[in-house]
């Protein structure tokens, strides 16, 4: 293996790690603030792709930036509208945790056939963001890798310093931590969680959109990665941010390393072997606490 | 101020509370005594909105509150603080109480109030940067305190605040209790510690099995044989 292809599979390695960071991010912060199993996190990755193509090629004919950032508010009101029609309602109702749990995965199923029935069984493709490659010397790389690490770096900063420095950032974790204290200094929790919900969307729109021009978008293309995610998730502790991150890095070098040398169809297998181990050698994940 | 008029309340089947009146004027200090599992606790969450009233009325200067949300209640300026501190463990004291200013009426008075808070519980002050999970349990009733004082309450409604805590401290909590009263803000105090609370208290109300069975100015309390008996076990 020469430098050429190390850096290649380290440049892969990045792409899959920010993507399923955005991911995983999303769904720990909807399981943490909201107590919420959100099947339909997949199906958010796959919306956000589909928005941006009927905004682009398939429909409205903008040029791709353009959709893409236009698309972004768009999956804001799509989190934001699906939490009041599908979680509100059940929220705080007796075995309200497992109906939702059932719910959201009805909501999934709903939602690839909802993109099944406006858009076609055909499988569409993204433009990059940005054509071409770049020549750092020997190594080669896509314009839009660059990009894709720069948005989605720039989006993870861009969350932590909302989590950790504004009133409504703070204002989420402590309903987090606390949803009876939140009540308490006069957080308007409904609120919180609608918004929890927007921003868990733009997250995985984003992650969807960026990875389009790599991957195909289809009905159901967002399962394989939804379950990547949770097993990221429970690998990095459920509900923290920070072990989310971690493991979504340490998991995306391994399957990179796993696809150049054992081949891509890997990729899903090893990390089952990793969530079973996981479970097994430490079940509250890398940063998660006990109970 | 506030006025509870014949409110019931129901845990499922149970109910916890039975056409309870009470009534807190302005800059008043008044203490709910009884038995413990008798209503008293949950009385102060239906003030605060965390819990439902069934029947009756809860009335804020003139305004209906009781079919309020939480947050719009907070926003009046009715603030509880409870006996289990319900803090927020991962986040820093300072955030702790910044969180306590997070209604929009107490945000513009956010740094005059901490400075009043630091100025009350200095020891607040040293540990701003701790998270709040750190705290020993006299700091944490501190800090419960003083999120309740950023949010510009008028009226604070305070659970059990020696529960808990080494003597020492309960008297220096009760000494903070008396000066936020001198401050204007009116108090509704549950208490088990009858001795210290009645020295605070303009008036008393005790309450038996989800019912106000007793009201009176603390001398009528305490010159009352039966109450001191049943109720105050003096």
């Amino acid at each position: 293996m020469g430098p050429e292809q190390l850096v290649n599979i380290l440049i892969v390695g990045l792409r899959l790690s920010v993507i399923y960071s955005l991911m995983a991010i999303g769904f720990t912060l909807v399981y943490g603030v909201g107590k919420v199993f959100n099947y339909a996190h997949g199906a958010f990755f796959m919306w956000g792709a589909y928005i941006a193509w009927f905004l682009s090629t398939g429909f409205f004919h903008l040029s791709y930036p353009i959709a893409f950032i236009i698309t972004i508010p768009i999956m804001f009101f799509f989190g934001v509208i699906f939490e009041r029609i599908v979680i509100y309602p059940l929220r705080g109702r007796p075995r309200g945790v497992i109906n939702i749990f059932i719910v959201t995965l009805g909501a999934a199923l709903f939602l690839d056939n909802l993109a099944l029935v406006s858009a076609g069984p055909f499988r569409k493709t993204l433009p990059p963001l940005l054509e071409g490659t770049l020549n750092l010397g020997v190594f080669v790389v896509s314009r839009h890798d660059v990009i894709l690490l720069i948005i989605a770096i720039a989006v993870i900063i861009m969350l932590g310093l909302f989590l950790g420095k504004t009133r409504e950032g703070t204002a989420m974790r402590a309903v987090s931590q606390s949803m009876v204290a939140a009540q308490i200094v006069g957080v308007p929790i409904d609120r919180v969680f609608s918004y929890t919900f927007g921003i868990a969307a733009i997250l995985a729109g984003i992650s969807g959109m960026l990875l389009a021009p790599r991957t195909l978008i289809f009905p159901g293309v967002g399962w394989p990665i939804f379950i990547k995610a949770f097993i990221i998730v429970v690998f990095g502790g459920l509900g923290s941010i920070k072990g989310s991150f971690w493991a979504a890095f340490i998991l995306g070098m391994i399957e990179a390393f796993i696809a150049f040398f054992i081949g891509g169809v890997w990729g899903l297998p090893v990390f089952s072997i990793v969530f079973l181990i996981v479970l097994v050698v430490r079940p509250q994940g890398l940063f998660g606490t006990v109970g | 101020m506030l006025e509870v008029n014949k409110v019931d309340a129901f845990y499922g089947e149970i109910q916890v509370l039975k056409e309870v009146s009470l009534k807190v004027n302005d800059g008043e200090l008044v203490t709910l005594f009884g038995p413990n599992g008798h209503g008293k606790s949950t009385l102060l969450k239906v003030i605060c909105g965390l819990q439902r009233t069934s029947s009756g009325h809860i009335k804020f200067n003139g305004i209906e509150i009781n079919k309020l949300p939480s947050h719009k209640i907070v926003e009046m300026g009715i603030i509880y603080v409870s006996e289990e501190r319900h803090l927020f463990p991962g986040l820093t004291v300072m955030e702790n109480l910044k969180m306590g200013a997070y209604n929009i009426n107490a945000r513009r008075d956010e740094d005059t109030n901490l400075n009043h808070i630091f100025q009350l519980f200095p020891t607040l002050e040293e540990r701003k940067k701790q998270l709040a999970s750190t705290l020993s349990g006299g700091e944490g009733r501190m800090l419960a305190i003083g999120r309740g004082l950023m949010s510009n309450a008028k009226f604070l409604a305070i659970d059990e605040p020696s529960f808990g805590l080494a003597p020492h401290l309960t008297d220096h909590v009760f000494r903070k209790i008396s000066e936020i009263k001198e401050s204007g803000i009116s108090v509704l105090l549950v208490e088990q510690n009858v001795a210290q609370a009645s020295e605070l208290a303009n008036r008393i109300y005790l309450m038996e099995d989800g019912k106000i069975v007793f009201e009176g100015g603390k001398e009528e309390v305490l010159s009352n044989e039966h109450v001191k008996k049943a109720f105050l076990g003096m």
